[in-house]
């Protein structure tokens, strides 16, 4: 564990020292380098380590006894409650919580109610430490699959007209919405960063993903907090419904789109 | 042992003085919920389009017009040096995010027009002034913010930046 620390902080300064100097690049091309480099110096790519640790947090007992595996079988694949092909049509209303859930929120609400943890532990980075990698492995469960999010319930369809009315809603001190940087001017730059087009993309497919600037593995969650926090308005908490918002809009955005989890971003 | 209870409990005591006005404090952090709370031009320009209908157009270029406030002095030109520093801080005018200017700064964004050159282009510093000021009264829900409007620069420092982008001394005009 340790050298692997290590060898990550060595390649991720490395990293940065060829950032700093860097220029206008293709960012496809970037990512892939970046990515192939990585592959080189470790023989594995460190999202692939957080499926394994996400795994191990699976099979592993919460203080009632219970695990993951308890109710969705060895490796998510039980008769009852499989996980396979799940993340594909998250966000979802779940009945036993009355509630539409992105995959963050689902995981805490099922280790709060089902394996005895407390709320108030989990809730913060003692939480996310658990929630992301359990969210990645989960995730990686799809892959393969396309995505498929319906708006069955109504409480889907409002989720996603929230979701749809955050996406170009014009706030804050900057003015911005995400539909300027992402629809707009997606592709355009700020900076030397080029914007994402996460629609075009089909960007839930492949997140949670790992990125490589940050050395990082982040949820949708993660993200949408750190776009919020670039335009100068006060992040929503973790679980927020927010975050459900904009996922759904998201996801419903992506649909078609093939699953492959742990995605690899600057 | 009495009197150790008393010190330890007058030091808990004492803490919890000192982070009263910390805790009052943090009753006030800023929310989500309040930091989406949008003025009417905001929630005008929120739609795909990111246009204002035809029937609001004039009502919503008065009202922005009517925003833009002048410095004390009446002196829209301030000191470019001073203007060169607010253009490229993150935490002040942040332009770099989405102009390039000065043609020594390669990390610079393309979502506006390169200003390189800009004063000997445009002559008018009261129309980059107001520009400044509040973008939204020349175009509509520009994605370019409205840094006097949202008080992210004052009127003074709004002229430094419009000296630094008109004065033929400034690297941009160079």
């Amino acid at each position: 564990m340790i050298i692997r620390y290590a060898l990550l902080a060595l390649v991720t300064s490395g990293m940065l020292a060829v950032s700093i100097g860097e220029e206008i690049k293709d960012p496809a091309e970037e990512v892939k380098k970046q990515k192939k480099l990585l592959l080189e110096v470790m023989g594995v790519l460190p999202g692939d380590l957080i499926v394994e640790e996400g795994k191990e947090y699976f099979h592993k007992k919460g203080p009632n006894g219970k695990s993951c595996a308890s109710c969705h079988g060895k490796d998510g694949k039980g008769e009852k409650m499989p996980l396979v092909g799940a993340y594909a049509t998250m966000p979802k209303y779940y009945k036993d919580i009355d509630k539409v859930a992105d995959i963050d929120l689902r995981i805490k609400s099922c280790m709060e109610k089902y394996l005895g943890y407390d709320p108030k532990k989990i809730s913060g980075k003692a939480g996310r430490k658990v929630i992301v990698p359990l969210a990645t492995y989960v995730a990686s469960l799809s892959n393969g699959m396309k995505f498929n999010v319906k708006l069955d319930h109504p409480k889907e369809k409002e989720m996603f007209e929230k979701g749809k009315e955050l996406w170009y809603a014009r706030v804050g001190k900057m003015d911005f919405s995400c539909a300027m940087c992402h629809d707009k001017y997606g592709g355009y730059r700020i900076r030397l960063q080029t914007l994402a087009k996460p629609k075009e993309s089909k960007v839930m497919r492949y997140w949670p993903a790992y990125r490589y600037s940050k050395d990082k593995m982040w949820t949708m969650e993660d993200r949408i907090r750190g776009c919020y926090k670039q335009i100068r308005v006060t992040r929503p908490p973790f679980y927020h419904w927010a975050h459900v918002a904009l996922q759904m809009y998201m996801a419903v955005n992506s649909n078609g789109g093939v699953v492959e989890v742990p995605g690899f971003v600057r | 042992m009495r009197k150790w209870i008393v010190s330890v409990v007058g030091l808990i005591f004492g803490i919890y003085l000192i982070y009263i006005p910390d805790t009052a404090e943090a009753g006030k952090k800023r929310t989500f919920e309040e930091d989406i709370k949008q003025d009417w031009a905001q929630k005008v320009c929120s739609n795909p389009e990111s246009k204002v209908p035809p029937e609001l157009l004039d009502k919503f270029l008065e009202e922005q017009r009517k925003l833009i406030k002048y410095p004390e002095s009446g002196n829209i030109y301030g000191d470019w040096k001073r203007g060169e520093k607010l253009f490229s801080n993150p935490k002040k005018g942040n332009c770099y995010a989405c102009h390039c200017a000065d043609p020594k700064e390669l990390a610079c964004g393309n979502l506006g027009p390169n200003l390189k050159g800009y004063g000997k282009k445009k002559k008018d510093p009261e129309y980059t002034y107001r520009k400044i000021y509040n973008s939204w009264a020349y175009v509509p829900c520009s994605v370019m913010y409205r840094a006097g409007v949202h008080g992210r620069l004052t009127p003074e420092e709004i002229a430094d930046i419009v000296a630094y982008l008109h004065s033929p001394e400034s690297p941009i005009n160079k």
